[in-house]
């Protein structure tokens, strides 16, 4: 029965993914491809990986799913979108399929003949896990013994948020989406904001012993946040610019600060104290899911904002 | 050893929090608190140094939690040098950027470069292939962000295919850092190294590795996106790309192909790199003598000269150990020299393109009269491009051909002395230009003086560079994992 499951997924990542890529219409390959965002963290499950699945169905289909039918809808709006793309020419087509066979097949080469790994590093983890803080060993990996991954790994985050803000020139650029003056879609809003926002907290809690977390609490927020922003109830003009600001970089900012902190003590970069790493996790945690929340919005409302004018040298001050 | 001296965490705490501050306090403070910060990192950096030559490599266990559980930092004398050098090119190119920018630019240009030398100094340092990813991309966001920055269409375009470029080039190292983990259970590059299993599994994830690394340096025929982006960047975004950003991806992959001693099982992909390397230096010189546009000159000069590093690789060879040691030394000089002397080139070309309001060769007419400061700048580090004694440049060829005799490998000599040549046509070919006289009226705007003394200074650090040659060289071959993997 599994194995039906295991197949039927299979073939069924491989005929949406290639739909997406061969369809014509771009609104046809978006949606396959949230689609696929959602098929691939099924499999995720199957292979026993459901933080990844949650991400995966988070991030992957959900919010670039959402920039993705946002960026096709601006396209419409100002005209650069023909309907129908054009096929690809003839030595691009036989390019990507050869090369695409070729990594295909050097890859099933190269799992099929895995050696056994001279270095077991589950034990590792499991020998480190008391002293981690949590009990789950995903969270113990990226917020206790790979930290400074993921504390580079936020500055990625932010980086991208920066990049954005540093394009849009002009900094009185408006929301160019109107809210949606639907009377059903608020009365649902009241029941799924709230929902939304438990659903993340939950996650963020749960991220402790079972999988969860602040990536995924996050998303989740971030999607609340988008939700409302499309409905009409616009986020940045209840907050300042400056506010706004603080709360993107508060994930980095917390998480740097503490990483810091332990320095002055004379203990290595983001070594945590006897007995409060729990505590200290679930602080950045808390902080980071704020952040991303708010940065995975701005990436969406940096998209919506109109294309900035050329800049004429720039040479005003703020 | 005591943590609170080590000046590790500093060289990656202080440009991190830079970020977040310069991205927070008033467009007033930006510059001055990045002042402080630029003066901490070279601070850090020499401390740095003197620790390495005198107590011999530095080990830093992040979160106090040892590899293979944890990432390990490693400073050895490799390092060392790539710190001080990032350090001192990127403090320079800041100065010229702050004298260069206008107030609003400037306030993005902070943290985008506070990203950056955050994300440089965590490559030199790390010693954890997933880590090196994660700083990969760090770099490649902080680099994309500043081609974008200048904002026209062109850039936007060319920042665009560089994205695309380097997220490929990423996806594909980090398969082959997956593949590696999968078969030998540990990302971290010592224990790598110590349980290198030849299968077919390491085969196909150093392939995977050594695609995606080649073409995030943009190593011939994977350069396309190279000459747009750095020749349309504004001027002090393109010296830190051509000077510093590419070298990163390079420094990996050298490190890489000694450490797990890709030279000995592989020869057959050492010579294919060395023909890349020649591709690049031919195709590259060739295409700066036909461009019309100065900085794309310079731009397609980086191509030719990441040829010269490349031919560092078929050098290194298992059967002779000083043809390698040779080679080791005169690519890293390379490397070093073309920092210094590219981020001279690109600040130079850049004032003279501010003063001509043009930024095509013809309209250089002039200029060697009016600027000769500027155009001594651009000379200098000509000089070194060229490898003409005495320069950093003209060492690190010496070197190279030095071991090409010494390996039996002559058809690279050829390869070097007819780049040689060309690069020597392209610098000229810019000189006659600015020699040329013109009846027009002159309506030149005067770059401020800092920012021509800031030209000057990177390029006089290339030439200075032949004279004291010794002491890097002395420096990377301190005790460490390289020198150790070395044949």
């Amino acid at each position: 029965m599994n194995l039906l499951i295991d197949f039927t997924l299979l073939i069924g990542i491989l005929a949406i993914a290639l739909t997406c890529l061969i369809s014509r219409s771009l609104f046809r390959s978006v949606v396959f491809f949230i689609l696929l965002g959602l098929m691939l963290a099924i499999g995720w499950i199957r292979l026993g990986a459901p933080d990844i699945a949650l991400a995966e169905a988070a991030i992957g289909a959900g919010i670039t799913g959402v920039l993705l039918l946002d960026t096709l809808g601006h396209l419409k709006k100002t005209g650069n979108l023909e309907n129908d793309e054009p096929a690809p020419g003839r030595k691009r087509l036989i390019l990507a399929i050869v090369s695409s066979f070729t990594l295909v097949g050097l890859l099933l080469w190269a799992v099929f003949n895995q050696p056994t790994p001279a270095i077991n590093i589950h034990l590792l983890v499991t020998e480190a896990m008391p002293e981690s803080g949590v009990s789950h060993p995903i969270t113990a990996v990226l917020l206790n013994f790979r930290s400074y991954d993921t504390l580079l790994e936020v500055g990625v985050l932010v980086l991208a948020v920066l990049v954005g803000l540093a394009l849009q020139t002009d900094q009185q650029a408006q929301d160019s989406l109107p809210g949606l003056p639907n009377p059903l879609l608020h009365a649902c809003l009241t029941l799924l904001i709230p929902a939304m926002l438990i659903t993340s907290m939950y996650l963020l809690w749960a991220g402790a012993d079972r999988p969860g977390g602040a990536f995924q609490a996050g998303a989740m927020l971030a999607a609340a946040f988008i939700l409302l922003h499309i409905s009409g109830i616009k986020l940045s003009s209840q907050v300042s610019h400056r506010m706004m600001q603080a709360g993107l970089l508060l994930g980095f900012g917390v998480f740097l600060a503490v990483a810091t902190s332990s320095l002055i003590g004379g203990r290595p970069l983001l070594t945590y104290p006897e007995g409060g790493a729990g505590m200290l996790i679930l602080l950045i945690e808390l902080a980071l899911t704020l952040s991303i929340g708010l940065i995975l919005l701005s990436l969406f409302t940096i998209a919506n904002s109109p294309p900035h004018h050329k800049d004429q040298g720039g040479d005003h001050g703020h | 050893m005591n943590m609170i001296l080590s000046p590790i965490p500093w060289l990656l705490v202080i440009p991190l929090a830079g970020a977040v501050l310069t991205m927070l306090v008033p467009y007033h403070w930006r510059s001055p608190a990045s002042v402080v910060g630029i003066f901490t990192q070279l601070m850090a950096s020499v401390v740095l140094w003197y620790q390495v030559t005198h107590y011999g490599p530095q080990f830093y266990a992040m979160a106090d939690w040892q590899a293979p559980l944890g990432i390990a930092l490693r400073a050895d004398g490799l390092a060392t040098l790539f710190i001080l050098m990032s350090s001192l090119v990127a403090s320079a190119c800041a100065f010229y950027a702050h004298a260069y920018l206008s107030l609003q630019k400037r306030a993005h240009f902070w943290p985008l470069l506070w990203f950056l030398w955050a994300s440089l100094n965590g490559i030199w340092l790390a010693a954890d292939t997933f880590n090196l990813y994660v700083g990969l991309e760090l770099l490649t966001f902080a680099a994309v962000g500043l081609v974008a920055f200048a904002s026209d269409e062109r850039s936007l375009e060319a920042s665009i295919r560089y994205l695309y470029a380097a997220l490929l080039g990423s996806m594909a190292y980090l398969l082959g850092v997956a593949l590696l983990y999968g078969a030998q259970g540990t990302l971290s590059m010592d224990s790598l190294a110590e349980t290198w299993h030849w299968g077919p599994t390491n085969q196909v994830a150093v392939t995977l590795i050594l695609g995606g690394l080649l073409l995030k340096t943009a190593v011939f025929p994977l350069h396309t996106w190279l000459p747009p982006a750095h020749g349309g960047a504004l001027t002090p975004v393109s010296a830190l790309l051509s000077a510093l950003v590419i070298k990163a991806s390079f420094y990996i992959l050298l490190r890489f192909w000694i450490e797990f001693q890709i030279y000995q099982f592989l020869p057959s992909l050492s010579q294919l790199l060395g023909a890349l390397g020649a591709g690049a230096i031919l195709w590259g010189g060739w295409m700066a003598l036909r461009q019309t546009h100065l900085k794309m000159v310079v731009a397609y000069s980086t191509v030719a000269q990441i040829g010269y590093m490349t031919l560092m690789f078929p050098l290194l060879v298992a059967e002779s150990s000083e043809a390698s040691l040779l080679a080791y030394q005169g690519g890293i000089l390379m490397l070093l020299a073309h920092a210094f002397a590219k981020a001279g080139m690109f600040l130079a070309a850049g004032n003279l393109i501010f003063c001509t309001g043009k930024p095509d060769l013809v309209s250089l007419a002039g200029m060697s009269r009016y600027r000769p400061l500027n155009i001594f700048a651009f000379g200098l580090a000509g000089v070194s491009l060229m490898g003409l004694p005495p320069s950093g440049g003209f060492n690190a060829k010496w070197l190279l051909l030095q071991s090409s005799f010494m390996s039996g490998q002559w058809w690279w000599i050829v390869v070097l002395l007819l780049g040689n040549l060309l690069s020597a046509a392209y610098v000229f070919r810019v000189f006659a230009y600015t020699y040329q006289e013109t009846d027009a009226l002159d309506t030149y705007k005067r770059p401020k003086l800092s920012l021509e003394l800031i030209a000057l200074g990177l390029s006089v650090g290339s030439i200075l560079l032949g004279f004291i040659s010794v002491w890097p060289l002395e420096m990377i071959s301190l005790p460490g994992p390289v020198m150790e993997a070395l044949p």
